[in-house]
């Protein structure tokens, strides 16, 4: 077995810089827009992305704010880079609103959709097409996954004639929800158990990171109880 | 034949491991060696990986150490991709084709000869310590959400949740599960502050985990924020000594930031007295730092100095040049939060029935004040 440098040194890249926020640091006079010196001690974390219909989108988390930024960069970047980053909000319970970084999301409904969850952990659905600048996006929460835990990865895989989602924690056991079940959950407004869609507990271990390899198999990075990773490929037939 | 030797060496400026002592044959197959090659033949690896499976499984079934090999007079350098991690062990395998006769080692079933070496602590220098825990305040509201550890040096990254601990002052009983968890851990750019934030599950109402174990603090009973000696600092060395950093609970605190409720100490025209903002709660450390600006008429912001007041309640600006008898203003970027995650837009979890927490569309506010 062998593991090479990815990506190699010649293949084409295209490489985009995410600003800072546009509030912060700027300050705006007369028109114009001057920097504020300071040491800069704010950090964004990209927590994940994903290409949707020629854009790519990027969820991330800063070291100070407690902010929900979901970014919309077109693609191919053009190396113009507006700042359309967008707060998305998730009721619980039907009483309160809240705001929080994104942890992991997924493309849904042919990329008409996203499913994100979230650090403080429900999986939220939101339509893409009601994303435009500046609109106020509250997104249907349509399962929580759990206390004492963080959702930590997202796959979809098709198994028979069904579309599945692969869901991974940082202390529950791997999880897998049916595509349909999401499209017919409403908003959850009882917080008491069931909370949201059916979920089915796979007996997988330790699965800290997943993605699609090929339609029969997805990639698992696993941590074992030493605390050990190994790359595992699971089979979608067996899931 | 003198034996192979291993030591930690240079090469291009970054540190590399070098073995040495090849004989004639054993060079001229590494200097027509592609990457792959020299990669199968002298696999780098962690001690921890060696001392678990056979080193003949270990190659079969594990991926050495990513780097790039360096064929450099009669030795040969291995720059890793990843700097070596000071304190561990590394083991390089050395293919029986490049292997003098007459070496002595630990040999595997395949003839691959074992050669370890030791990283070592990068020592010298005071270690990093603990400089400051914000809040700074003695009392923290029950639905706090977010601490910043900050250090007098670089630190270790992948540490921080075995390193940093919240438990009961009283009892001295460690509160499990009260962090989010440190995935990714949240670092300023100098990797001297650290980001610590309480798990935001447990403290939003509605939530199956807020509902299940409830917030991570609880009113009345006092918690201590510890950080351990173990933490290492970026050389690899341990604090050595803890830090500990005591908190009353006090109730929750969840409403809009407003200021215009804030009370300003207006200095005098002609005096170098500083500006004064109170704002009746305590606000997020470094968001008070990076969104509380005064600029002058012409709008461009005086030279000074800013400084966050006691318990973070408080930030007061002193001009390096006298105040000018005319309008200033303070501007508030609304990103703005208090120690709960309240902001100017909204309350942290907002109770969609009470109209007090109705979320609000805000662009900078700029609170106007004339030295007089």
């Amino acid at each position: 077995m062998s593991i090479t440098n990815a990506p190699s040194a010649d293949d084409e890249r295209l490489d985009v810089e995410l600003p800072d926020p546009p509030l912060g640091e700027e300050l705006e006079i007369g028109g114009g827009t001057i920097r504020i010196a300071r040491r800069p001690a704010r950090t964004s974390t990209v927590t994940d992305l994903a290409y949707v219909d020629g854009s790519v989108l990027v969820a991330g988390m800063s070291n100070e704010e407690f902010a929900s930024n979901l970014r919309r960069i077109p693609f191919p970047f053009t190396g113009e880079m507006t700042d359309n980053s967008l707060e998305i909000y998730h009721v619980s319970h039907g009483q309160w609103e809240t705001a929080a970084p994104i942890r992991t999301f997924l493309p849904f409904d042919d990329g008409h959709s996203l499913l994100a969850s979230y650090t403080c952990t429900p999986l939220v659905h939101f339509p893409l097409d009601e994303m435009t600048e500046g609109t106020k996006v509250v997104g249907r929460t349509v399962a929580e996954l759990g206390a004492r835990n963080q959702p930590q990865d997202i796959v979809a895989f098709r198994q028979g004639d069904e579309d599945w989602l692969l869901v991974c924690h940082s202390s529950h056991p791997l999880m897998k929800i049916r595509c349909a079940d999401i499209a017919r959950q409403g908003a959850l407004t009882d917080p008491r158990e069931p909370v949201g869609v059916p979920r089915e507990q796979l007996d997988v271990p330790g699965v800290r990171r997943l993605d699609n390899l090929n339609g029969e198999y997805v990639l698992a990075l696993v941590r074992d109880a030493d605390g050990r990773r190994h790359l595992r490929s699971l089979k979608t037939a067996s899931l | 034949m003198p034996p192979l030797t291993l030591g930690w060496s240079h090469a291009d400026g970054d540190d590399c491991l070098r073995v040495e002592g090849f004989a004639d044959a054993a060079l001229g197959r590494l200097a027509c060696a592609g990457a792959d090659e020299l990669g199968r033949m002298l696999p780098v690896y962690p001690r921890e990986r060696v001392d678990g499976p056979p080193t003949s499984e270990l190659r079969a079934r594990f991926p050495a150490t990513r780097g790039r090999y360096v064929v450099d007079g009669r030795s040969v350098c291995f720059v890793p991709r990843f700097p070596f991690r000071p304190g561990t062990t590394y083991v390089v395998l050395v293919a029986p084709e490049l292997v003098p006769s007459g070496e002595r080692g630990r040999v595997d079933p395949d003839g691959f000869v074992e050669m370890a070496i030791e990283c070592p602590a990068r020592t010298g220098g005071t270690p990093a310590r603990v400089v400051a825990v914000q809040p700074t305040a003695h009392t923290l509201p029950r639905n706090h959400l977010r601490f910043y550890v900050s250090f007098s040096d670089s630190m270790s990254e992948g540490e921080a949740s075995e390193h940093v601990h919240l438990r009961r002052a009283d009892t001295g009983e460690e509160l499990e599960d009260v962090f989010l968890a440190f995935d990714p851990e949240l670092w300023d750019p100098s990797r001297t502050r650290l980001t610590v934030l309480l798990d935001p599950a447990r403290i939003k109402r509605g939530l199956a985990p807020h509902r299940e174990v409830g917030y991570p603090l609880v009113e009345g009973v006092d918690v201590e924020l510890v950080v351990d000696g173990g933490f290492r600092d970026a050389r690899g060395t341990p604090l050595g000594v803890a830090f500990v950093q005591h908190y009353r609970v006090g109730p929750d605190l969840r409403s809009i930031v407003e200021p215009s409720t804030w009370t300003i100490d207006v200095p005098p025209a002609g005096s170098r007295e500083p500006l004064v903002v109170h704002f009746g709660r305590p606000l997020d450390a470094a968001l008070t730092a990076r969104c509380l600006v005064v600029v002058d008429r012409t709008g461009s912001p005086p030279r000074g100095a800013a400084v966050i007041g006691a318990e973070e309640r408080s930030w007061s600006f002193r001009p390096a040049t006298a105040w000018e008898a005319h309008e200033h203003e303070l501007v508030v970027d609304p990103v703005i939060e208090d120690v709960s995650g309240n902001s100017i837009a909204r309350v942290f979890d907002r109770d969609l029935t009470d109209p007090a927490h109705a979320s609000r569309a805000v662009e900078r506010v700029r609170l106007p004040f004339v030295p007089a």
